[in-house]
């Protein structure tokens, strides 16, 4: 029923029976439903649990000796702020008008009551209760679509005919009650992968509703088997010269398509104004993806960035849009620390992190990965941290050190702090180690470090650090024989015997320039 | 770093952690530290705002223990957090240093 045709009631109050009957009679008169009561007691029991939804206004009386009108008016409005009050005052106590406005009091009626000003406060009360009901309405059906856009985010898993798992996880955390990122995915062609990961430019309703129209419409083009580079230009063209001209709005389109053929083994990357993301193959050496491409909806022609990987029998890519990258940003860590928090977080949850401090943008973050249907879960694996340094890399030890407990801290939350001390210390360690020993202090000589966290079970913390010096004879090392004092100048048996008392395994690999440190995160 | 004489105990206190990226700067403020006060008999290595301590930092701590050993001074680490007492208990210097 349209709100205007509904009944209106009004709940009024006063101890003095003779005015109690007398504007009610007048409140009926206005085409007003009217449940009266000398007790606000009474009234406020009324009001409880659903019972405030049936009033569209409250009148009380001011002076009442079982609780003062302007109590009444504060307990009505802790159980259900949106119900307008009108307070109903003799002459003399029109001091309490301020006081009553404090009290959020939407009306004043002085006795004896002229019909034509309750008409007047009727009117206003119910044109404010109803937009006031019909705004909170609103905000929970906004709650609504976010939740709908968070589930959308897609979590599946495929097994190929050539032998491979592919698995997607994505997560959605729209700004607001609705957000521009979206993901599509087309599982029905199972030897050909195809995913698509879009924004629109700005975030909220408006977006999130154009958001759902080209999800809509790049879901249509995947299902009809259109490749990455075709969806990618209808919705430039579609964003240029329909949508423009129909629209004042301006709109842009930053997407990225990944195709992963699984049966030759390949995958292609084409990017149209998205952040690039990171690709991982088997060995986990975290490739960052160069194909860079303007928006769609930007320029004609349409050049999209474009980048192939092939002979991939497993690896990841990491993909996100800016949102994740902005917000990495403002928390000081690594996106790929945040986009692991993010994906370790059941879907239907927010993370805390977001409780201290608020998102820049809409963020939707994806991991595809693939291995060999019997490999897939010792393989599968979300990256930290990595970064690259030389040996000149000097004091910078220190904030690479401050970066890992940062990204740490975010990445795995529920870690014990002594733990995620433990393992910085280890880092550092073996940075000290590739400086030192792998790269000789010179700054034309590299290494890098990457931390990850394996979904295997127990859970695993991976370090790897590898340099490109010669490596050293680990085997002759013994760690255990070794007296601190008597070696104080032997730094690298000292690195090596804090990294193997705080690691629960660790491993050398290319004759000791590539070591591998592991943290088993269930144990004590 | 700080150091006090009390009778003929000096107590040297670190700002923070042991680090690589500091120990060449404390590594003669602590031996100047031992020539000024010759007196000393006991040194207190006072630990309480060291959170952490990398290998360079162990050998700073080690170093000075050998000159206070060449000095016949007896050295004690205090004021030692659980994860440095983890540190040395496992690189067998506990006793050493005298953490209880």
């Amino acid at each position: 029923m349209p709100p205007s045709l509904r009944i209106r009631r009004a709940l009024l109050i006063d101890d003095d029976p003779v005015s109690l009957f007398v504007l009610a009679q007048m409140i009926a008169q206005q085409g007003w439903e009217v449940e009266k009561t000398q007790s606000p007691k009474v009234a406020l029991k009324w009001l409880e649990g659903n019972g405030a939804t049936r009033f569209d206004a409250v009148l009380t009386d001011y002076h009442m000796p079982e609780m003062k009108g302007l109590e009444v008016v504060a307990s009505v409005r802790e159980i259900d702020p949106s119900l307008a009050t009108i307070l109903i005052t003799s002459d003399n106590e029109r001091r309490t008008l301020s006081q009553s406005i404090k009290e959020g009091v939407l009306d004043f009626l002085e006795k004896p009551v002229r019909p034509d000003q309750l008409s007047a406060a009727l009117s206003k009360a119910v044109v404010h209760t109803r937009e006031h009901r019909r705004f909170l309405e609103n905000q929970v059906r906004l709650r609504q679509v976010a939740s709908i856009q968070r589930r959308l985010a897609p979590e599946l898993r495929i097994s190929s005919q050539a032998g491979l798992c592919c698995k997607l996880t994505a997560r959605c955390y729209p700004l607001y009650e609705a957000g521009g990122d979206f993901l599509s995915v087309a599982p029905e062609q199972k030897e050909i992968f195809q995913a698509a990961l879009g924004d629109i430019s700005g975030h909220g309703l408006q977006e999130g509703f154009i958001a759902t129209y080209f999800q809509g419409m790049v879901r249509g083009m995947q299902t009809l088997g259109a490749s990455a580079e075709q969806i990618a230009k209808r919705c430039n063209s579609f964003l240029l010269y329909d949508w423009a001209a129909n629209n004042d709005i301006p709109c842009s389109l930053s997407a990225i398509f990944l195709e992963l053929n699984l049966t030759e083994r390949k995958i292609r990357i084409t990017n149209c104004g998205c952040p690039g993301g990171f690709f991982y193959k088997k060995s986990h050496e975290p490739i960052p993806v160069d194909a860079a491409g303007p928006a769609l909806g930007w320029f004609d022609p349409f050049e999209p960035g474009i980048e192939e990987f092939d002979h991939l029998d497993a690896g990841q890519i990491l993909f996100w849009s800016d949102g994740l990258v902005d917000t990495a940003d403002r928390f000081g860590v690594q996106p790929t620390s945040l986009a692991a928090r993010l994906l370790l977080t059941e879907p239907h949850l927010t993370p805390t992190i977001f409780e201290s401090m608020s998102m820049p943008d809409d963020i939707m973050v994806a991991k595809l990965s693939w291995a060999p249907d019997v490999e897939f879960e010792a393989l599968d694996f979300l990256p930290i941290y990595h970064t690259n340094f030389h040996g000149g890399l000097g004091n910078g030890v220190d904030d690479i050190h401050r970066s890992i407990l940062a990204c740490l801290h975010m990445a795995i939350p529920h870690l014990k702090e002594h733990r995620i001390h433990n393992i910085a210390l280890c880092c550092r360690e073996a940075i000290l180690n590739a400086i030192q020993h792998g790269c000789g202090y010179d700054s034309s000589h590299h290494a890098f470090i990457s931390i990850e966290l394996h979904l295997s079970n127990p859970q695993l913390l991976r370090i790897v650090v590898a340099d490109s010096g010669k490596g050293f004879d680990y085997n002759s090392f013994d760690p255990t024989l070794l007296d601190p004092i008597e070696n104080e100048h032997n730094h690298v048996s000292l690195g090596l015997r804090v990294i193997r008392g705080l690691a629960d395994a660790v491993r050398f690999h290319k004759n000791g320039s590539h070591i591998e440190i592991d943290f088993y995160l269930t144990s004590s | 770093m700080k150091s006090t004489l009390e009778d003929t105990t000096l107590r040297i206190s670190f700002d923070g952690d042991l680090l690589s990226t500091n120990v060449h700067d404390l590594r003669p403020k602590l031996f100047q530290a031992l020539e000024a006060n010759p007196d000393a008999t006991t040194l207190h290595a006072d630990l309480k705002n060291c959170k952490v301590i990398d290998s360079m930092g162990l050998n700073l701590l080690i170093a000075l223990y050998r000159e206070c050993e060449k000095r016949k001074i007896s050295f004690k680490a205090i004021n030692v957090s659980p994860e440095v007492k983890r540190l040395f208990g496992f690189l067998n210097l506990t006793s050493r240093f005298g953490v209880e």
